[in-house]
């Protein structure tokens, strides 16, 4: 009796007003996204607390999953609602809300929960998480949705610290292997650098320019350029210009620590040791995740804010993004540990988004933004293969040579990856061609001849190193396998889902244009 | 009714190959019977299709026909835009000619993964014929890069030996690498045309500099795929690697997709570079006719002979569209199809000889003549046209082609011509080791005649080569229009 009231007052009283308010609510309280997760990551924590266990336990861990995957998606719907309010400011501007940082945070929820229900089954073969694991994930969440709303240089760096520091935890998890013992301590120290440089960055630019925040810095540099960037030494008969080291120093500071974060060379060191040493599921959200984020920043500040002081930026943009490309693809050729290719592959393609961002024009950010969802849909795809993959054969495939010949058990896995590959490769048909179209696209409208006939000539290195893989897969000889078990599990349904989106991007573009005409409009709405 | 006929039966004509694919994933791999069924009725219908396209064609009429066009992106200006003009209505026709002789060729002699290997065929199928009619120039360099995925995996994984890997991946990379920098000008173009409407392209003006860059472009990815002389290492190879019908369409289809974009897009759409480049063209072609006559000589294998063989012939087509008068294009183009015919043929005899004694080294053969009479004589025929006797399709098209070249140069038609001398040694002296002298029963102990399956594969095929030798202008009535634009 008791029970069937509280149901009555639940269903007819509370949610129709909580549904009718909820616009309302989030006018009033634009940050309830945000503060939902924290909450419902702290409440987590302390149910984590009452049932906890040291060692690994399967129940525990399928609770702890489905309980994340429901609190992500409450966040996605929260997100969702606050899709159309545009060009916001809230809290003394520190945060802005507008149609590009939320749509960028539905993306990352998406990538984050897909990345959470695709690893579910490596956590158990690593035996190695516990209920704090997805604490951690959360709280890394939450840093990456503030991150892409912070319009101030100190909001930015906090929310970054927040998402490094879970993830240095994170990233170390595998406590039995000696890679992960070195990943952790690579990842740990390289980022810790990076933090430091940032955050001088930031005081330098602070010193010079009097502010942090980035609306403030954006009215500085376009009107007071000439008297930042040169100060006039009068010096008895000479007048000396000199430049403002502060401001400039500053600024490239801020860029490379930034850097850090997406694997740009020479920054890159991290990336392999930590893509091997690291928990798989992790290694998932570390190669999507954050570098959505930066780079959705890096598009703000280089396309927005520092735009007036391009000739400041835009040379080490072209340097760092053609080295990472060069030396990305050249390591790439010679490995054969799946994991460290991957990432030297994504270390070219972040090469790609920042030579994007330095060709400086509205279209070709609108393009990066374009690049960006057509590469993270298509490493996704590769993860959910691989990971299927272990699923079926019961153990870690860590060499390309345990492939050989996949064609032969695992069709349409096969065929799958294969696609991905090409797709990755930029070869036609593929949603991989159309983003490298795109890119040689921006890269000549902005006149960048020379360069652009490097790297088309440069990425038949890039498409060598796919078809080999494609070469293993179809053409090499047969390794037998044990097929443990065949169960269609969460991560097929995705990948198929995935799959389908790598196929049918091609066609369905327009979407991804007119939203990233939309992300990048929104930069210029706010004022 | 017949708008709609009209105005997608284009778009169709691609996609029937790629719906009988499609059908059938769904088809068990046991159940070899109905794949058969399916692929050799899609194939046919498009076949079907296109003799009712080749019937109501216009002959006389200039612009474009059966115009399809289907915005993709707007933004972007991705548009699928076919159309067909006396050209293409020719390569669309020989592709839906090919592709059902090579599956009925293919009944029974695919041992492992029968069905992939229909699959990859009929996809391939659906790509050339989109590659023959696209008239937008981002689509055109989109499905001239995908037919390379089907062709490699259909050489990696069926080919016979284990030199296999290395011949794919030469024919990948030697294409991709010209493609590439076919994007890269396709992409130059875009930015000062803004469009990649074909029609709209013809309007523009490049600079000559310009010209110049793009003309060489254009000329590193077409060449490759031809093959010309620097880049034609990989032709040999993916020849004798590939499985029979591999190297059918290879050598029927794929490589007239390289003259196929000179005549589309390098001469009409950059006549002073062409003209500027006229002298190089000429030396490459000579070059490469002569040296691959004479290596075609020194072979011990079949394939490699034929391989070589198409090399010469390929390069003499391209000094005739280089001749840039109407005889030399309707004569080349002529030679095209003749040699799509002739070459695939004879590749479909060494696929029969290989099917039965699984080699293709000429030594162990000899005397065949006594114990596969019919064999032997269709051998005849196709060497025959190879060397282009008076009474084949091949005689027609080069007697026009080098009627052409004289009026251009004299000494490139000496040369040029050297190489049909050439032919007939390397021709005549393989189908004298062939069929006379003692048969080797040492190698090769038990000889069968070809069946009536491959008859019937190769009777279309002998058909066509004395028809068009005896009437081309079948052929030829379709291009006086299109020539007339070519001449300078």
């Amino acid at each position: 009796m008791f029970k069937n009231i509280e149901r009555y007052l639940f269903s007819w009283f509370f949610f129709p007003q909580i549904l009718e308010n909820l616009e309302n609510i989030l006018e009033n309280l634009p940050i309830l996204p945000e503060l939902f997760l924290l909450t419902a990551t702290l409440l987590l924590l302390v149910y984590g607390m009452v049932k906890n266990k040291d060692s690994y336990n399967y129940l525990i861990v399928t609770e702890f999953t489905r309980i994340s995957v429901v609190i992500l998606s409450i966040t996605f719907g929260l997100v969702w609602v606050n899709l159309g309010i545009s060009g916001k400011l809230l809290y003394e501007n520190i945060l802005v809300l507008d149609f590009g940082s939320s749509f960028m945070k539905l993306f990352c929820l998406f990538v984050s929960i897909v990345c959470l229900i695709m690893s579910r089954s490596a956590l158990d073969r690593s035996r190695s998480a516990c209920f704090e694991y997805f604490i951690l994930y959360l709280f890394v969440v939450f840093g990456v949705m503030f991150f892409i709303s912070s319009v101030d240089l100190f909001t930015m760096f906090l929310a970054l610290e927040i998402q490094s520091i879970c993830l240095y935890a994170l990233v170390s998890l595998n406590k039995g292997s000696g890679y992960g013992v070195e990943a952790g301590i690579k990842f740990f120290v390289l980022g810790a650098t990076s933090s430091v440089i940032l955050i001088f960055g930031i005081s330098m630019l602070y010193g010079a320019a009097g502010s942090t925040n980035l609306f403030h810095l954006y009215n500085i540099f376009l009107y007071h350029v000439p008297n930042l960037l040169w100060n006039t030494v009068d010096a008895g008969m000479f007048c000396l210009t000199i430049f403002n080291l502060k401001l400039i120093l500053g600024v490239l500071f801020i860029f490379i620590g930034l850097f850090f974060k997406i694997t740009i060379v020479p920054f890159h060191m991290w990336a392999p040791d930590v893509y091997e040493g690291a928990p798989i599921s992790i290694v998932i959200f570390v190669s999507t995740v954050p570098k959505i984020a930066v780079t959705y920043i890096l598009c703000k500040l280089a396309g927005f804010f520092f735009a007036h002081i391009y000739f400041v930026w835009q040379s080490l943009f072209i340097v760092a993004g053609l080295l990472s490309v060069v030396i990305g693809t050249i390591m790439a050729v010679r490995q054969f540990k799946i994991k460290r290719f991957i990432a030297y592959s994504s270390i070219t393609h972040m090469g790609y988004i920042l030579l994007f961002i330095s060709a400086f024009t509205f279209v070709s950010l609108q393009y990066c933004i374009c690049y960006l969802f057509v590469y993270v849909i298509t490493i996704l795809s590769l993860w959910g293969v691989l990971l299927v993959l272990e699923n079926n054969f019961g153990k870690s495939l860590d060499s390309f040579y345990d492939w050989g010949g996949i064609f032969y058990s695992e069709r349409f896995l096969a065929i799958i990856l294969a696609i991905t590959l090409l797709s990755l490769g930029g070869l036609p048909p593929f949603s991989g061609f159309f983003g490298k179209y795109l890119f040689f696209k921006s890269l000549l409208l902005s006149d960048m001849y020379i360069i652009a006939l490097f790297l088309i000539v440069f990425s038949l290195l890039s498409i060598y190193y796919y078809i080999k893989i494609i070469k293993i897969i179809f053409f090499d000889s047969k390794i037998k396998f044990l097929v443990i078990k065949k169960k269609i599990d969460f991560s097929l349904a995705f990948l198929i889902n995935i799959f389908l989106i790598v196929i049918l991007f091609f066609f369905h573009c327009d979407i991804v244009w007119s939203l990233s005409e939309k992300i990048i409009w929104s930069f210029y709405v706010v004022i | 009714m017949l708008n709609l006929w009209y105005n997608y039966i284009l778009l169709f004509l691609g996609l029937i190959p790629l719906i009988g694919s499609g059908c059938i994933v769904f088809v068990g791999q046991r159940n070899i019977k109905l794949i058969r069924k399916i692929a050799l009725n899609s194939s046919l219908f498009t076949l079907v299709l296109a003799s009712l396209l080749w019937v109501q064609f216009d002959s006389f009429f200039f612009k474009f026909q059966f115009i399809t066009k289907i915005v993709l992106i707007p933004s972007l200006d991705l548009n699928i835009y076919l159309g067909l003009d006396g050209i293409s209505l020719l390569f669309v026709y020989l592709t839906c000619f090919l592709f059902p002789l090579c599956i009925l060729f293919n009944w029974n002699n695919v041992k492992s993964l029968y069905k992939d290997y229909i699959i990859l065929l009929l996809l391939m199928e659906s790509f050339l014929i989109l590659t023959f009619t696209s008239l937008d120039l981002l689509m055109f360099y989109v499905f001239f890069e995908t037919v390379l995925i089907p062709i490699f995996l259909i050489i990696g994984i069926w080919g016979p030996r284990r030199r296999r890997i290395r011949a794919s991946f030469l024919l990948f990379f030697y294409t991709l690498f010209g493609s590439i920098l076919m994007l890269f000008a396709i992409l130059v173009i875009n930015l000062q045309v803004g469009s990649f409407d074909y029609q709209l392209l013809f309007l523009c003006n490049f600079s000559e500099i310009k010209q110049k860059f793009l003309w060489l472009c254009f000329f590193l990815s077409f060449s490759a795929k031809i093959p010309m002389m620097p880049f034609h290492i990989w032709l040999p190879e993916a020849h004798v690697e590939a499985p029979t019908t591999g190297s059918v369409i290879l050598a029927g289809i794929l490589l007239k997709l390289g003259s196929y974009g000179f005549l589309r897009f390098s001469i009409p759409l950059f006549p002073y570079a062409s003209v500027y480049y006229l002298p190089l063209v000429y030396t490459i072609c000579i070059i490469s006719i002569i040296y691959s006559s004479l290596t075609a000589i020194r072979q011990s294998d079949l394939k490699k002979v034929i391989a070589y063989a198409s090399v010469a012939h390929m390069n003499t087509i391209i000094l005739g569209l280089f001749s840039l008068n109407i005889q030399g294009i309707e004569g080349s183009i002529l030679q095209m199809i003749s040699h799509g015919i002739v070459s695939s043929a004879l590749f479909f005899l060494v696929g029969i000889l290989y099917d039965r004694y699984h080699t293709r080294l000429l030594k162990y053969y000899g005397g065949i003549v006594q114990v596969m009479p019919v064999f032997i004589s269709i051998l005849f025929l196709c060497i025959f046209a190879n060397c282009s006797l008076p009474g084949t399709s091949n005689f027609i098209g080069e007697l026009c082609l080098f009627s052409g070249v004289a009026q251009d140069n004299i000494f490139v038609t000496i040369f040029g011509a050297f190489g049909i001398i050439l032919s007939g040694v390397y021709s005549l002296w393989l189908y004298n080791k062939l069929s006379f002298g003692n048969l080797k029963v040492q190698y090769i102990s038990k000889f069968i005649d070809i069946t009536y399956r491959e008859f019937h594969v190769l009777l279309p095929l002998l058909f066509l080569l004395i028809l068009l030798g005896i009437y081309p202008n079948i052929i030829i009535e379709k291009l006086h229009l299109i020539s007339l634009y070519y001449k300078i």
